[in-house]
């Protein structure tokens, strides 16, 4: 009883804001968290948390960027090919404060051409990144062909070592999260990106240069995945094309689970953070349980499912 | 001086004028009236003077000076504002968002002010007297809120020119009195105000000059004070209508369909109706009356609960069919539905014309069916409804509408439909097409007995292209008139008769 009347207030907190189904994110985040901690005694301690934080970090950056470009109502499904490129432009021989630049111009330049081929030429969202992420990741090969090269220093730290007990991946995190969460918030072109989300063809009423802000978020969102890419780069210690790959699923997973629609306009970072710490939280769960990897895959499907279901589509609030 | 003046607009879509050579001008403190029939082109002539749309010729001088407005934006930093008719709100903004997108007040590092938007919200909420929290979304608020709210955002941009696209549509009598005297206010600053509306009562209250359009033409632009309703109303109809209708008369005695006791469902009254061969019978009412219903459930295109329907074959033999078995099943019968929205449940606008019409063809044989050459007979409809098209060849979305409209016809033509339920026949169609259509139509009737049983919402088209009209209310038959006897008058009178008077909406 207490439970249902707990989902129904976060529910209709939901009719008043923009923030879609982040109330019901979090609740499942707290069920699963304490489930976990009653079924398994290391799951609680301080090193395995710190742990489920550094492993959470890439996603969650690479999810923060999905999020600004899933709320302009687009899609980004090279997000994962744009880590690969970045792991492998930061292993090359070039001077880390070359490398690091460039492997952030190289993906803004990516989701400039993605912005201009979902906005300005109108293709679909998934077709065009689609067709960019196998052209980003036949790039990334090109430049390193097998996993390897040298990761500058202050990557590896930053990916593995802490301050006073804080992992440094954590304070990228918080950084990515602050810096999110005050583009779409407080500056105009938040403002703008969630409008287009909105009602694109009453943005454009409205005065808004529509293809412009939406080839602004795609880079952003490359950026945050290229950014997403040098930490993991920091953390596998080398360069690797197809290393990001599996977060193009999980970036959408997440923001799907933190309560963003898919179809724009609604959720935010909160639920982002949200959707990649369920994610962390159950894969580092079901590694400390010794679920099989093949069960886990199937498990979060159907959390997956089970999160989306509860946001209609097309609908605001819920 | 004026201060705006716009001379020899034109604007087509798709091959169609909707706007031909339009001049206008407005004087600085007037508020004037644009008015005329539905599908005149008064939105057309507004969405070019706010930036939404860019003519094909003409220009636009303000204060003077000639402009070029790209946008609506650049309307408004130009000094027009436009308050649409179809809401330009987004629903997941608040009030404060929407008064400002596109113009927000911002801090000196650019990032968005988001307190001084709020104050600023407040100060014009409270200047158009809306009692409104800034911080609400957009999605939270009522249809008459949100109206509301488009009015303010114009006002708040502070411009001379603001043109209102028929702005009482959605509003409640207490929100109208608001507008008027914001409408006022703006008048007496000195702006010039645009108002669109085809509600006469409004244009002699509150405008001092009115422009009528007609067919996307300019009537004439008078003072109000020199007017009546019945000379205003006679310079929106204009040309008489028996000048483009083919004359009735073909209709025989013998029946060609009866349709007994049609049980809708969730409507208690049953509805009887027959149509004899070579006859056109229309089916009038106000809105949502459930002609539309009526139709679409004989059509097949929507549940019935229970229904006699017969069709008679030329030898006299009679035929049954049951519309619960689905549209196909309806037009195997030879029954065939035209619907109101063509581009979205009649055609493939991207298909060939010649596709769409072989269409018809094909729709009684099976799915396994080997396609036959149906080029000669395409073309030779084509050339007998006199379709304007490149070729054969060319998609249906590249024709005009009442081009499109022939093509949905031809469809029907072609596979020897005996009965034809059409809604709106002419909508979107421009004067000249609507002529060859209703020609078509009384053509199929006469020729070897067909029946046709249509809705329209414009009543002087069913008073000219039918020979009898039935009256809907409330779900039932409440009138029947033969067509040479109808008026406008007789046929609202019956559609409105029982119906509660609507109060006077304003006193003074």
């Amino acid at each position: 009883m207490a439970i249902v009347s707990v989902l129904k207030g976060a529910l209709r907190g939901q009719a008043r804001s923009r923030r879609g189904a982040q109330g019901l994110a979090f609740l499942l985040l707290v069920i699963v968290a304490l489930f976990l901690s009653v079924v398994s005694e290391r799951f609680t301690s301080v090193a395995n948390l710190s742990n489920l934080l550094i492993q959470m970090a890439p996603l969650l950056l690479v999810a923060l960027g999905q999020t600004v470009v899933v709320l302009a109502g687009g899609l980004d499904v090279s997000v994962g090919a744009v880590v690969g490129l970045a792991t492998a432009i930061v292993a090359s021989a070039l001077p880390p404060e070359i490398a690091v630049p460039l492997a952030l111009l190289a993906a803004a330049a990516v989701g400039a051409v993605n912005g201009v081929l979902a906005g300005p030429l109108r293709l679909h969202p998934i077709v065009a990144t689609l067709s960019t992420a196998s052209i980003v990741t036949g790039i990334a090969l090109t430049l390193r062909p097998t996993p390897g090269g040298n990761v500058p220093d202050f990557l590896i730290a930053s990916a593995n070592e802490r301050i006073l007990g804080l992992p440094l991946a954590v304070v990228w995190s918080a950084g990515g999260l602050a810096l999110a969460w005050w583009i779409l918030s407080r500056t105009r072109l938040g403002l703008h990106i969630l409008s287009l989300g909105g009602s694109t063809p009453n943005a454009r009423l409205n005065g808004i240069a529509v293809q412009r802000r939406l080839i602004a978020a795609y880079v952003l969102c490359a950026v945050f995945a290229a950014a997403g890419g040098l930490l993991l780069a920091g953390r596998i210690s080398s360069g690797d094309a197809m290393a990001g790959l599996p977060l193009t699923v999980s970036s959408l997973a997440a923001v799907a689970l933190g309560g963003t629609q898919l179809t724009g306009g609604i959720g935010g970072v909160l639920g982002t953070l949200t959707g990649s710490l369920l994610l962390a939280m159950l894969a580092n769960g079901m590694n400390l349980m010794n679920v099989s990897p093949f069960l886990q895959s199937i498990l979060n499907g159907v959390l997956l499912l089970i999160a989306i279901s509860f946001t209609r589509r097309r609908q605001f609030g819920l | 001086m004026d201060l705006l003046e716009v001379t020899g607009l034109a604007k087509a879509y798709a091959g169609v004028m909707c706007l031909d050579d339009v001049s206008l001008r407005g004087r600085a403190g007037s508020v004037h009236a644009v008015t005329g029939e539905n599908g005149a082109g008064k939105s057309t002539l507004m969405k070019i003077i706010g930036g939404v749309v860019r003519p094909d010729k003409g220009s636009i001088r303000l204060r003077g000076a000639e402009v070029h407005f790209a946008s609506p934006l650049d309307a408004l930093r130009g000094g027009v504002s436009t308050v649409f008719q179809e809401f330009s709100l987004i629903e997941n903004l608040t009030v404060a968002e929407s008064l400002f997108l596109g113009h927000e007040p911002s801090t000196w590092y650019g990032a968005l002010d988001r307190g001084r938007m709020l104050r600023a919200a407040r100060r014009v909420l409270d200047e158009v007297g809306l009692d409104l929290d800034p911080r609400r979304f957009i999605a939270s608020l009522t249809v008459a809120e949100q109206q509301m709210v488009e009015i303010a955002r114009g006002v708040s941009a502070n411009a001379d020119v603001f043109v209102f696209d028929e702005p009482t549509a959605a509003l409640g009598a207490e929100d109208v009195v608001k507008l008027t005297r914001l409408i006022r206010d703006l008048q007496a600053a000195g702006r010039l105000i645009f108002y669109i509306s085809h509600r006469l009562d409004e244009i002699f209250d509150l405008c001092d000059t009115v422009t009528v359009l007609k067919d996307g033409r300019l009537v004439d632009t008078r003072p109000v004070a020199g007017l009546d309703h019945d000379r205003l109303v006679a310079m929106m109809v204009g040309r008489n209508l028996e000048d483009y209708f083919p004359g009735a008369g073909t209709a025989t005695s013998q029946p060609a369909l009866r349709v007994t006791d049609l049980h809708r469902r969730n409507c208690s009254s049953p509805v009887s109706l027959a149509v004899n061969k070579g006859e056109i019978v229309g089916l009038a009412g106000l809105e949502g009356q459930g002609q539309r219903e009526i139709l679409r459930a004989l059509a097949g295109a929507e549940p019935c609960a229970g229904v006699t329907m017969e069709t008679f074959a030329a030898d006299g033999g009679v035929r049954r069919h049951d519309p619960a078995r689905g549209v196909a099943a309806q037009v195997a019968d030879g029954i065939v539905f035209i619907p109101e929205d063509r581009k979205k449940e009649g055609l493939y606008l991207s298909l060939a014309v010649d596709e769409n019409m072989a269409l018809g063809l094909y729709q009684q044989r099976g799915l396994g069916a080997v396609a036959r050459s149906h080029g000669a007979r395409v073309t030779e409809m084509m050339r007998m409804l006199r379709i304007k098209a490149t070729s054969a060849a060319q998609p249906v979305g590249k024709l005009s509408g009442g081009n499109q409209q022939k093509v949905m016809l031809g469809r029907w033509l072609i596979s020897d439909a005996r009965v034809l339920l059409i809604e709106e026949p002419t909508r979107g169609v421009d004067v000249g097409a609507k002529a060859e259509i209703y020609a078509i139509l009384r053509q199929f009737v006469a020729q070897d007995g067909g029946a046709i049983l249509v809705m329209s919402r414009e009543m002087n088209e069913l008073i000219g292209l039918c020979d009898r009209i039935l009256v809907i209310r409330d779900g039932r038959i409440v009138a029947g008139f033969a067509a040479r006897e109808a008026s406008e008058e007789s046929i609202l009178h019956a559609a409105i008769a029982d119906a509660p008077r609507e109060p006077e909406r304003r006193a003074s």
